[in-house]
């Protein structure tokens, strides 16, 4: 390929290899100056791996890097950052316990004559950087303090600090309300204006189509395909990444709700650091209805669900399961009728080392068997029924959950929580992690249940799934629930401005009658 | 109280300071070092043998520290290199000093056990003109050698490269978020190597005091796990260099305590003997309902997921 004046980078044929697996077949792609050129693909599909090694995480086993007219092969992200790359990370890159200001400097710390780290001038230059982008920040705040948006904006300063002319954004809007998402756009069109290349890793097409240039495409480790964004739907897309048709918006019928299955009144409950971060939350769930508690990230979504699922004391308040009362016993609590799907699946979900057979039977291991005696061979049976039943792809009873795609280890827990016969099913996050067509029978099962009359919760911090699965939603904001909405009666853009606090009232179904001013 | 129990504690919180300060480094960086023990016993072997053959002190404190440094070398080695868990490679360095130092007696000075000889150098006490004349305070802080002086020193400076140069900047960057360091261009493998091969210098100087400085002799695993005391002194200061000489030095004074008790009161040697180590197991039990204490106020379940 060859290099014009135009592009600041050229990737040509790049090959990475993990043992077997191969992660990036061949990939190609040029990003021209002053561009934003959107990066998509499903989970798994190449995206970071291609980009981290554009950032020299760690090196190809073939082809070649050009930035800026230079061929490179960068040994580790400080020659990457040399070349005037940066990258804001998915998982936030910072030291919680420093301030702004030294986060930004770190790996290239201004020093005082003496040798010293110069502090002073690095809150001077970190205020200005951030003044001259609209990125403004108290560089003396410590980043722990720092909502999620502002923490990104420190991961932004910190690559601008180092003057970077090609900056990688991953996923960059998953912790955004779609104000700040769109805040975001104007500062990467500006930085796109000024002669910067953004490179724009994302599954959201609608931000894609939003913002992009340029849109390359990439499946199962290979680039397909690079198209300027004219004429382009987010339906053709999303066909190219999965590489078939799909059904971007579940079909569902209006709920018919009934009794109440989950009551929370006057829940408080603390933080990781012992800080309130429930204050007073009250609201139920019905059975036949899907309630999705909508946020971002860290406005106290996680300790409702803790609370729930018995995980977390609470300080004051009352929680009923099927009218009974719970406290902080998982066991009691799902014997009161819950099944609970965590987003944290390798962890709180399923045990990745054990077998499949085995993950399923946990919880229910007593239906096995008698007495003291288990039985694998009923287990297994049970698993290969229930395989079958939730489509798990590639799946046999004995192999290790960790061999599974993030969508069918989500299933193997959806199969194993919903066999319970519960009235009451928590679905955290349902689609994080998860591919397209997996989402697309992961929502048609919660919807399935719905129907059957059991009452389902989604915790979601993507939008459009919340649009799509639910019949209601509620906003949670610095541990409040501050809206009540009907799905149908609402739309994108009043829902983000309840979660990013702009707007608050209280809607009808609220447990209480008081209304916040604005 | 008088100024003689003072004296001594300020004596006896000598090595555990230096080993301090050098388990510090490490504990910044991200790592549990637990082979100080390892390092110091080496150390103080090293600084016994070097005296005797050649009379130096000078040359005695600097051979502890190379062998010291050495040893802490091959930890780095197995940790960082082979990707030995820390906990296990510590342990594994630490039995290799106390058998290896016992080998070496045997071989190189034929004793078992105890090695003690006239011709090993003391450090002469310095005398710093006017202090002895604060009354009280004069004589507790007066007439120590010059390893106890520089241990003290050391707490500054090592608070001072901490947080003020960017070495120290990237050290805490490297232990409390190791992802990030990566990311900003820090070679995170380099910063753990140099902690660990500074603790072993620590170490070194704290051996080099306890055969040479402190006793005037060598016995096998003389250390009596002031190590392990001083990580317990990092631990409770949460990392903090004052804090955590300020808890070594406590630990000096039980220890002076539990040898001075005896002769006033007239109790059992034995049973005082135990101040200093219920002195840390009370520390312990007070982190342990400190952190209790915390989890309580969140209220949620710890899962332990690594």
């Amino acid at each position: 390929m060859t290099q014009s004046i135009h592009d600041s980078v050229t990737i040509t044929g790049v090959h990475k290899k993990f043992g077997d697996f191969v992660a990036i077949h061949h990939a190609s792609l040029t990003v021209r100056r002053g561009e934003v050129h959107a990066v998509i693909g499903e989970n798994g599909a190449g995206k970071s791996t291609l980009m981290n090694i554009l950032y020299g995480m760690f090196p190809p086993n073939a082809g070649q890097i050009n930035v800026e007219g230079k061929d490179v092969s960068f040994n580790g992200p400080s020659e990457a950052i040399e070349a005037g790359i940066g990258m804001v990370h998915q998982h936030f890159k910072l030291v919680p316990s420093l301030s702004v200001a030294e986060n930004i400097i770190i790996g290239s710390e201004p020093l005082t004559r003496q040798g010293l780290v110069d502090s002073k001038k690095a809150e001077v230059e970190a205020e200005a950087l951030g003044r001259r982008f609209g990125l403004e920040l108290d560089p003396r705040a410590i980043v722990s303090d720092l909502p999620v948006g502002l923490q990104q904006r420190v991961e932004i300063l910190k690559a601008l600090y180092r003057d970077a002319r090609i900056l990688i954004l991953d996923e960059p809007t998953a912790v955004l309300t779609p104000q700040e998402t769109r805040e975001l756009f104007v500062t990467m069109r500006a930085f796109a204006e000024s002669g910067r290349s953004i490179i724009f890793i994302t599954h959201k097409l609608r931000e894609v189509l939003a913002v992009a240039d340029r849109i390359s495409v990439m499946r199962q480790g290979r680039l397909l395909q690079t198209l300027d964004n004219q004429n382009v739907t987010a339906q053709q897309l999303a066909s190219m990444m999965v590489g078939r048709e799909v059904l971007l918006k579940v079909k569902k019928g209006k709920a018919n709700a009934g009794e109440t299955a989950l009551e929370v009144l006057h829940l408080r409950a603390n933080g990781q650091q012992g800080h309130a971060v429930l204050e007073d939350l009250s609201f139920s769930v019905r059975h036949g209805e899907i309630v999705a508690l909508a946020g971002v990230q860290g406005n106290g979504q996680d300790e409702v669900v803790e609370c729930i699922a018995g995980l977390r004391r609470a300080a004051s308040g009352e929680i009923r399961i099927g009218g009974l009362k719970v406290g902080a016993n998982p066991e009691a609590n799902r014997n009161a009728g819950l099944a609970y799907i965590p987003a944290d699946r390798g962890g709180l979900g399923l045990s990745l080392e054990c077998a499949i057979w085995e993950n399923m039977a946990v919880g229910h291991i007593d239906q096995f068997g008698s007495g003291p005696w288990f039985s694998p061979k009923a287990a297994r049976d049970v698993c290969s029924r229930l395989i079958s039943e939730f489509d798990i792809r590639g799946a046999d009873p004995d192999k290790l959950a960790k061999a599974l795609s993030g969508g069918n280890q989500q299933k193997v827990q959806l199969a194993r929580e919903l066999k319970r016969n519960a009235h009451l099913i928590i679905a955290e996050q349902p689609s994080q992690g998860v591919d397209i067509g997996s989402i697309e029978s992961i929502h048609r099962t919660l919807v399935a249940m719905r129907d059957a009359g059991k009452a389902v919760f989604v915790v979601s911090a993507d939008l459009d799934e919340v649009f799509s699965l639910s019949d209601r939603i509620l906003v949670i904001y610095r541990g409040q629930i501050v809206a009540d909405l009907n799905t149908y009666d609402t739309d994108l853009e009043t829902v983000g401005r309840f979660m990013g606090g702009i707007e608050s009232r209280t809607g009808q179904h609220m447990a209480e009658g008081h209304s916040h001013a604005h | 109280m008088d100024s003689d129990l003072f004296y001594s504690a300020i004596r006896i919180s000598t090595p555990l300071i230096f080993a301090a300060m050098g388990g510090l480094l490490t504990f910044k960086a991200g790592m549990l070092n637990i082979a100080l023990d390892g390092f110091m016993i080496l150390a103080a072997f090293a600084a016994v043998v070097t005296a005797y053959w050649t009379g130096s002190l000078t040359l005695a404190i600097l051979m502890a520290m190379v062998c010291a440094v050495a040893l802490a070398g091959l930890l780095a080695l197995f940790n960082l290199r082979f990707k030995a868990d820390i906990f296990i490679a510590g342990i594994a360095v630490t039995f290799l000093a106390y058998g290896l130092t016992a080998l070496l007696l045997k071989g190189m000075l034929d004793e078992d056990g105890v090695f003690a000889s006239t011709k090993i150098p003391k450090f002469p006490a310095i005398d710093i003109p006017g202090l002895s004349h604060i009354p009280w305070i004069g004589p507790a802080l007066n007439g120590h050698t010059l390893l106890v002086y520089l241990s003290y020193l050391t707490v500054p400076v090592v608070a001072w490269v901490l947080y003020k140069t960017r070495w120290g900047l990237r050290v805490r960057v490297v232990g409390e978020a190791e992802d990030a360091a990566r990311a900003a261009g820090i070679s995170t493998g380099l910063i753990k190597v140099q902690t660990m091969l500074l603790s072993g210098a620590f170490c070194g100087l704290a051996g080099a005091y306890l055969s040479l400085g402190y006793v005037s002799l060598f016995a096998n695993k003389m250390t009596n796990d002031r190590g392990l005391i001083a990580l317990a002194a990092i631990f409770f200061a949460k990392g903090k260099p004052f804090p955590t000489a300020l808890v070594a030095l406590l630990f000096g004074l039980a220890t002076a305590l539990s040898v001075r008790l005896p002769e006033v009161t007239g109790i059992a040697p034995q049973l005082l003997q135990l101040i200093p180590y219920v002195v840390t197991i009370i520390a312990l039990v007070f982190v342990g309902i400190r952190n209790f204490r915390a989890q309580k106020r969140q209220g949620a379940w710890r899962f332990d997921i690594s």
